[in-house]
């Protein structure tokens, strides 16, 4: 970036004529204001170093404020997505640990609808004092905004293995295109398309329109709207469909104002509540609501472990002015089965040290074949990362303004100032889907996402990014990895494993962490984590460029999925590698493939990315951009030991009406890879990746 | 002036040639890029960045703030323009209401345009980035403040500006460089 665009972009910045007229006009009608007297004088204006002067209120009768006229009533409003925070699953982890709420850290206690009150109030002035400041937490996985939901990349299909990717074998995870092997589930804005995953006979059967019906908004009366589709989840003869409702924050309409008779006002929508619609699909051509499982909240992420399924949302009680003690539902979450809504027991709801604003995360478990919810439970305290391994669900949040005694205490190095805590909580998953709080625990720095998140023999494997400024006022960063108990002690760590490096991407494989960083080349580190109390790096291998994902490749390989470099640090373009990791003490780099695309969704979210070892297969949809409009192709590599990666096939695939390229993901069915996107389905056969069928998805 | 290290409220006399005696009108065609500009990148859309704008000269002409200074003018208004900014958008965690288009697709509001498809590049990626960051590298590169010049008026230590300053810039540099245009 040079100066000069700055200075460029800046004179262009102003506001129409039309718009600096009617400012004009308001003052003009505003009238010369009062000189204030002595005695009356305006208050001092703070200084900047004070606290900021309150926002205007609206103006008063006769300038209402523009309005977004698709407010009133209009069909078509939708959520423009939270951010979507990948679920972690954990690596294999036979042992249940049982709950231990002696461990949970002091204040955790709830039981009591007064001390929620309390708590909300507190973390609703505390966040407002510091302003939009807190809005967006620094330490946010960067997955980007998700729209409906996310597309499931294949795995080599079996039985009952998912055809997504996933982290951890044996649980599934929620995305925007699932199949059972014989049906393909595409999200398509507010419908589900239903498509025969036939070869070349593949063709639609059936759409559920998640707005008919049972499925329906609560209410319709302008103030609830519905958006798109968000997730998908297939269990046994069970089609789980997740939307998010929203619901117009009235206290911001102002008084007076009646929706219909003002010409314009602005208001904000907040995810009120996501839904968890359970379709049965023994007949794919004519699928049937069964029943509509809603929770507070927009969706975070969603794991199906068996016929559980557990429902992640995240929570904000955005409005503190409507909180009222006598009223549980203006400040705990609520659950609601078709149109009849409770508020959460006061039970069910915890507490934890560090909230960073009222929000509270919600975790459901859903038993899909009886369609009925089983347990709930909530924490007041967010989270941005959520990991699950077969025993127990993990929370991570990132605190950003962590008192000085909580850092120490959580093990923060001494030498660096003003870094980030995350928080962890587990939450026990019994087997008949009782969900219990068992743990807290802090360490220190960010984590990355999902895959940063393992359990292991009733250990937690944590990296970090730990950053922030040192003694000399430079910006430095570390990376770090921590191994917790079952009660979220530390009980072994490897505070710098690195310096000045940021983690790029994690995989936890059983015994040995793998870590990549990146400043300037690619380490990729391996670290042998047999002893909890004494992990040690076992090597460091540099490439350029780094790998955003890691993949588990048959013995003794890792694949990688990331950025090219160069020797200055600068990335363009994308590349896969091959690393053999068979002698952990000298893990070399087999071979690489550069792919010279501007980017791919599988960057940021494991879910885009084909990873078939047993066919020896890679596929990953790339995006370029040619002039205006994105260009969308999905490449099909085949990794073989001779010969390397070899590009078998570049497939072209449509953008949507707007020019930009749809998510996709590619599944494995029988002899057939399955390209899918709200846009359309393409059928390639995998003897020779000839097309065998295309299917537009009309509007 | 730096407006971290100013005293709260000194009442001495102020030279008039610290502050000029001007009219709302000249403060807003004196300051109207400077607030558009801040605007523009703390909302959704052309529409709310308008408001923004609106409001926080309105708010000025009504409440006649004291000033000690030109220094203290601008940053009166940059403040200013952040908070409108900030309530226009709503301040509903991470989620935001978009009109549908066809397939589900979400449609924009309408949105501002540069003349250079670089410039336009540049404007989606900083709005692409966390808040926290964007208002950092607003003010930095923008509007030519110096990082105590930002602490002062965010509130916040210098090390902080720092650090979002350098995160900032990181992730710039990771969407400019292919992240932002997947999906």
């Amino acid at each position: 970036m040079t100066e000069k665009i700055f200075g460029e972009m800046a004179e262009q910045m102003r506001p129409s004529n039309e718009v600096r007229s009617d400012l004009f006009a308001r003052i003009e009608a505003d009238g010369a204001p009062a000189a204030p007297s002595p005695g009356e004088q305006e208050p001092a204006a703070p200084s900047p170093g004070e606290q900021e002067p309150a926002a205007p209120a609206p103006s008063p009768a006769g300038h209402p404020r523009r309005l977004h006229r698709w407010f009133l009533g209009a069909a078509a409003a939708v959520v423009a997505a939270s951010l979507l925070i990948p679920a972690i699953g954990g690596a294999d982890a036979p042992s249940r640990s049982d709950p231990i709420p002696s461990s949970v850290g002091a204040g955790a206690a709830s039981g009591d609808y007064g001390a929620l009150y309390a708590a909300v109030l507190d973390a609703s002035r505390r966040s407002a004092a510091k302003g939009w400041r807190t809005g967006m937490a620094a330490g946010v996985s960067d997955t980007g905004l998700a729209w409906a939901g996310e597309a499931v990349p294949a795995a080599a299909p079996a039985a009952n293995e998912s055809l997504t990717n996933t982290q951890v074998e044996g649980i599934d995870e929620s995305d925007i295109v699932k199949s059972d092997g014989r049906t393909l589930f595409v999200a398509k804005g507010k419908e589900v398309v239903l498509l025969a995953a036939a070869g070349a006979a593949t063709r639609e059967l059936a759409r559920i329109n998640t707005e008919n019906g049972g499925a329906a908004p609560s209410a319709k009366d302008g103030l609830v709207l519905q958006g798109p589709v968000v997730d998908l989840m297939v269990s046994g003869s069970t089609l789980v469909v997740f939307v998010t409702e929203y619901r117009a924050r009235e206290s911001a309409l102002g008084e007076g104002v009646v929706p219909g008779t003002e010409p314009t006002a602005y208001v904000p929508f907040d995810a009120s509540q996501t839904k968890a619609l359970l379709y049965d699909i023994t007949d794919p051509t004519a699928p049937r609501l069964r029943t509509s499982l809603g929770q507070s909240g927009a969706m975070t992420t969603s794991r199906l472990v068996g016929s559980l399924l557990y429902l992640v949302t995240e929570y904000v009680v955005t409005d503190p002015d409507a909180i009222k003690a006598d009223d549980a539902k203006t400040f705990v979450p609520a659950l609601s089965e078709g149109t009849r809504t409770a508020a959460m027991k006061a039970s069910n709801c915890w507490l934890v040290p560090q909230s960073q604003g009222p929000h509270y995360t919600v975790v459901t478990s859903i038993d899909v074949a009886a369609a009925k919810r089983v347990d709930a439970v909530s924490v007041l305290g967010g989270s941005q990362t959520v990991s699950m391994s077969t025993s127990n669900l993990y929370l991570a949040a990132t605190i950003n303004d962590a008192p000085a005694a909580d850092l120490v205490r959580a093990g923060a190095p001494k030498d660096i100032t003003s870094t980030a805590l995350t928080q962890l909580t587990r939450i026990a998953l019994a087997d008949d889907g009782q969900l219990s709080l068992a743990a807290q625990g802090s360490i220190p720095g960010s984590v990355l996402n999902q895959f940063a998140l393992d359990e292991y023999q009733d250990h937690l494997r944590v990296a970090t990014t730990i950053a922030g400024q040192n003694r000399k006022k430079r910006w430095v960063e570390r990376t770090a990895l921590y191994v917790l108990d079952a009660q979220l002690k530390t009980v072994g760590s490897l505070p710098s494993l690195v310096k000045n490096e940021t983690v790029q991407s994690v995989r936890f494989l059983g015994q040995v962490g793998y870590v990549v960083t990146f400043k300037q080349v690619d380490p990729l580190f391996t670290v042998d984590l047999r002893d909890p109390a004494k992990p040690v790096v076992l090597s460091a291998l540099k490439v350029p460029g780094f790998s955003a994902y890691l993949h588990s490749w048959g013995e003794g390989r890792l694949l990688g999925f990331g950025r090219q470099g160069n020797s200055k640090g600068e990335t363009n373009g994308l590349k896969l590698s091959m690393f053999d990791t068979s002698d952990r003490l000298a893990v070399a780099q087999i071979t690489a493939k550069e792919i010279r695309f501007d980017g791919s969704e599988a960057l940021s979210n494991h879910h885009a990315i084909l990873v078939a070892p047993d066919s020896g297969l890679i596929g990953v949809p790339v995006t370029l951009w040619s002039g205006e409009k994105q260009r969308l192709r999905y490449l099909v590599y085949r990794y073989q030991p001779q010969t390397g990666f070899e590009l078998a096939k570049k497939i072209a695939l449509n953008t949507g009406n707007d020019g930009r390229a749809p998510r996709v993901r590619g599944l494995l069915i029988d002899n057939h890879l399955y390209l899918a996107s709200a846009v359309q389905v393409k059928v390639l056969s995998i003897a020779d990746f000839g097309e065998a069928a295309t299917v537009t998805l009309k509007n | 002036m730096d407006g971290g290290t100013q005293d709260a409220r000194q009442v001495e006399q102020i030279p008039e040639s610290c502050l000029e005696m001007l009219s709302t009108r000249e403060v807003v065609e004196r300051y109207e890029r400077m607030v558009y500009a801040i605007a523009l990148t703390h909302t959704r859309c052309r529409g709310d960045a308008d408001d923004a704008y609106q409001e926080t000269f309105l708010a000025y002409h009504r409440r006649q703030p004291e000033l000690r200074s030109e220094e203290h003018r601008k940053a009166w208004l940059i403040t200013t323009t952040l908070n409108c900014a900030r309530q226009i958008s709503g301040s509903s965690w991470r989620t935001r209401v978009v009109p549908l288009g066809e397939e589900g697709r979400q449609v924009a509001p309408e949105q501002f345009e540069f003349a250079s498809i670089e410039q336009n590049a540049l404007f989606g990626a900083l709005k692409a980035l966390p808040q926290a960051y964007r208002t950092v590298l607003v003010l930095f590169y923008f509007e030519d403040q110096t990082v105590a010049g930002i602490a002062g008026l965010l509130d916040v230590s210098i090390s902080t500006v720092k650090m979002r300053l350098s995160r900032g810039r990181a992730r710039m540099r990771e969407l400019l460089t292919g992240g932002v245009f997947d999906d």
